[in-house]
């Protein structure tokens, strides 16, 4: 096993304290570590957000593009050189808005890569407007009287356009997290990870304690290779507040 | 003066037009046409006119033939293959005095009887009743023009069956329906110099700007396309997606849209590859945020952008030069951006070569800024000829390192890729050679920051490229007589045109009437010195632009305080033919 230091910069992430990036990135550089990459042969694709930081604090190779551009730029990275390990990551804003297109395109076009999307259902960067992937009346700078907007699915999304790996996991436990990192890395074709991702500064009703206790884990009685019930567990949390956290469907 | 019907085409030129509705093999005719005046020896321009439909509308190519190399469209026509009522109508008052005119029997003929032409009818109905076959009137009238022609039909033969190789029963059908054609009409004239081109070096390639922009990208190292399709330059995408079936080295991509083009090009050469990207100005549009990307996080990229008449969709199958300023200023910022404007087919492939040589050297974006009227058009010569205009070591990477000696590396273990007099790169996958290729303005590793020192130290690194580029390129010379009267300046497909129209005003040996002219081709970096000199040495100025507002003279008065007000410009979505050059430089030289 590589060792966890290996991917350690002396420069210190700057994100909010107590923000759920925090533990993303831990769990990005445990698994790398586990899975004994070199640093050399990974790269970490971003685009624009309080999350596209990230590779800035890996010591491995990084690419922080555009808003909403990581996919295309990792896939144009793999083609290239199909030996390295890739892993792009959004926001909810930059991947499922901006990107949005990119996305449903790469479920389809099924290129070996992971994709980790720091969902925590705001725009932080920019001060906390309502995202995507906020829910129906959510009042914001952007939304002083409540959006209007359905929240997307993107889980949905992506099992109906064709991903071969999707998956929710939770920034607040780090064990859970790493395992299906590890398990969408390992997967040979698109993996797609939505990440819940507390942001405590412009999300505080929906924080740690908030996820901690609505996140519950799929067991056995949860069929992976069953697209169908992949689909209806992945509207679950439409009906209920209650987030399912594992692999929701894997080809 | 130039029409020019007594077939003398070892002074000039004589000029075919074929048209019809689309879905009608006019494309496919005009090929056979054009390839069987090349086995005869002969120099070719060949240039299309469409409408954005699938079926129906009207299509036309025109092929000139001609002794020596001709570059551009003339106005006259000395045989029009009228396929349907619609050319005929068109095209007929174009024909030549002594001209030909094909047509056959389903269109009503209405010619003043003054006119001196030739109308030949074929009869295409009892043709069609014969072969019991109907969509067959590219072939009919193929061989009907071989045998006015005074061609030998063996030759027509020949090419058909090469063209259709693998597909016998298709090539047969077309030879009957030839062979009617031939022998329905009589032979009109014997068209000279009909040696048959055993050597075929001697005219060997016949290639649109699309075709040699590739070959000169392959050249090049190309091993990466990427390209959303959009008229006028899908021509790329579709020969490179032929070549990468055998080409093992070549990945060609078809994206979402422009942006993810864009990206997916940049991830590519960020990580080892030679990577190119082709639009027309609305996709280039969508790919705008990412220039500044390649050129902030200094990743080698060349883009082709072929212009198209806009705003919007504008007229999307025709051809004028109204991105130069929008292709010029596209960007968030200041960075170092190459802009080259081709004009000719062959500089297509020259200076796709350059630009791969630049972005890769320099690690930033160079565009090859060309037209639907190059691009789209045909010309011969022989590509080998032009291998001297410019080469460097296609095989060898410039600026890459796969070591990283330890004293480039930051107190992490980080590269400095982006220090200050660091000129090399490494691609992921070299040990010690890892830093963030980044987007946010960043430290020498790549690290973000806003360091006030550090932004301007970056800021400079950036920008002097363009320095650095402009010692690179070709001085800009004058083409024609050092010591004319008037001096034409241009850019991009207009030249063919522009040349032959002052080889023509020359030859008349008019006192005071000398023409020269000056083609503007490196747009940024502008050589604003040496065009400045060239300009106020010239007696007079005129400018030639196929766009409304005069970009080019913009661009000029921007960098050289010098305003050309004598203008001559069109935005109809045409080009200029020989014949307007030197009908409209005659008429400003009658007013002065
Ligand atoms: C093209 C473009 N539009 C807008 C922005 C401004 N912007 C920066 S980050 C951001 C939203 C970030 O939200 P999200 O992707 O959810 O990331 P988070 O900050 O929440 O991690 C926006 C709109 C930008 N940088 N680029
Ligand atoms: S704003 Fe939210 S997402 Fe951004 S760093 Fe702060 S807590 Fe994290
Ligand atoms: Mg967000």
């Amino acid at each position: 096993m590589t060792e966890l230091k290996t991917f350690n910069r002396t420069e210190i992430p700057n994100w909010c304290p107590g923000c759920g990036n925090f533990g993303i990135i831990a769990g990005v550089k445990k698994t790398l570590a586990e899975l004994d990459f070199k640093p050399e042969n990974t790269v970490l694709v971003s685009g624009v957000g309080c999350f596209a930081k990230l590779p800035y604090w890996v010591k491995v190779n990084g690419f922080v593009g555009l808003h909403g551009r990581s996919l295309p730029v990792a896939q144009g990275i793999k083609l290239a050189n199909q030996k390295l390990n890739i892993i792009a990551f959004g926001g909810d804003g930059d991947g499922y808005g901006e990107g949005g297109n990119h996305f449903i395109h790469a479920c389809r076009r099924n290129i070996n890569l992971a994709y980790f999307v720091h969902n925590n259902g705001v725009f932080g960067l920019t001060t906390g407007q309502y995202s995507p992937a906020s829910e129906k009346g959510r009042k914001s700078k952007s939304s002083p009287l409540g959006s209007t907007e359905k929240p997307v699915n993107s889980l949905a999304l992506a099992i109906s356009a064709g991903a071969t790996f999707v998956a929710r996991s939770y920034a607040g436990n780090l064990k859970e997290m790493v395992e299906i990192m590890k398990k969408a890395i390992l997967h040979n074709g698109f993996a797609f990870v939505d990440i819940i991702q507390p942001c405590v500064t412009f999300n505080p009703q929906h924080a740690f304690d908030y996820y901690n206790e609505k996140v519950y884990y799929l067991d056995d009685k949860h069929d992976p290779k069953n697209k169908l019930q992949a689909l209806e567990k992945s509207s679950e949390w439409e009906k209920e507040e209650k987030f399912a956290c594992g692999i929701f469907y894997q080809e | 003066m130039i029409p020019n019907n007594d077939l003398d085409i070892n002074q000039n030129s004589y000029v075919i037009r074929i048209g019809g509705e689309a879905g009608w093999g006019i494309a496919s005719a005009a090929d056979i046409i054009a390839k069987l005046f090349m086995k005869l020896n002969h120099h070719l321009f060949s240039s299309k006119e469409y409408m954005s439909q699938i079926k129906k509308g009207h299509n036309f190519h025109t092929i000139r033939i001609s002794k020596q190399q001709v570059h551009a469209d003339l106005n006259k026509i000395d045989l029009l293959l009228a396929l349907d009522q619609t050319t005929l109508d068109t095209h007929q008052n174009l024909v030549s005095d002594k001209g030909i005119i094909l047509h056959d029997d389903k269109v009503k003929i209405n010619i003043e009887q003054s006119k001196k032409i030739n109308l030949i009818q074929i009869p295409l109905t009892k043709i069609e009743e014969k072969l019991k076959e109907k969509n067959i009137h590219n072939a009919v009238y193929l061989g009907s023009l071989t045998k006015v022609l005074g061609i030998d039909y063996a030759l027509l033969r020949k090419i058909i069956k090469e063209r259709f190789v693998g597909k016998e029963k298709l090539a047969s059908k077309l030879l009957l329906a030839a062979k009617e054609g031939y022998d329905a009409v009589n032979k009109i004239q014997d068209f000279p110099h009909q040696e048959e081109n055993q050597d075929s070096k001697i005219i060997s390639d016949f290639l649109d700007g699309n075709e040699a922009i590739t070959k000169g990208a392959l050249k090049a190292g190309l091993t990466f396309h990427v390209q959303y399709p959009m008229t006028p330059v899908s021509g790329i995408l579709h020969y490179l997606a032929k070549e990468a079936i055998k080409n093992k080295n070549l990945t060609v991509v078809q994206p979402e849209d422009e942006i993810a083009g864009i990206n997916f090009a940049l991830g590519a050469s960020y990580a080892g590859k030679r990577a190119m990207t082709a639009t027309a100005g609305g996709g280039f549009a969508l790919m705008v945020e990412s220039l500044g990307l390649a050129g902030v996080a200094e990743i080698p990229l060349v883009l082709i952008e072929g212009q198209r008449p806009g705003p919007g969709t504008g007229l999307p199958t025709k051809t004028e030069q109204g991105d130069l300023k929008f292709v010029l200023s596209a960007g968030v910022g200041d960075f170092p951006k190459i802009v080259i404007a081709p004009t000719t087919i062959e500089e297509c492939y020259t200076e796709t070569k350059r630009a791969f040589y630049l972005a890769e050297k320099y690690q930033t974006l160079a565009i090859i800024l060309v037209d639907k009227h190059l691009v789209e058009s045909v010309k011969t010569f022989n590509l080998a000829d032009l291998e001297k205009d410019f080469t460097f070591d296609y095989e060898k990477r410039i600026n890459i390192i796969n070591q990283v000696d330890p004293s480039k590396l930051n107190s992490d273990g980080l590269f400095k890729r982006y220090e200050k007099d660091e000129t090399q790169r490494t691609i992921p996958g070299t040990e010690n050679g890892m830093y963030t290729c980044a987007g946010d303005e960043h430290d020498s590793v790549g690290e973000i920051t806003e360091d006030r020192d550090i932004r301007n130290q970056m800021m400079q690194k950036r920008m002097n490229k363009l320095n650095l580029i402009k010692k690179e390129l070709p001085v800009p010379k004058l083409i024609g007589p050092e010591d004319a009267d008037l001096t034409i300046v241009s850019w991009g497909s207009n030249h063919g045109a522009i040349i032959e129209a002052m080889e023509l005003l020359n030859s008349e040996n008019k006192i005071n009437q000398k023409v020269n002219f000056l083609s503007i081709k490196y747009m940024a970096p502008f050589q604003e010195n040496e065009i400045k000199e060239i300009l106020e040495k010239a007696k007079q100025l005129i400018l030639i632009e196929n766009n409304y507002s005069a970009q080019l003279a913009c661009l000029i008065r921007e960098k050289t305080g010098i305003n050309i007000e004598n203008q001559i410009l069109r935005s109809d979505g045409r080009t200029f033919t020989v014949d307007d050059v030197y009908n409209q430089i005659k008429q400003k030289q009658k007013q002065t």
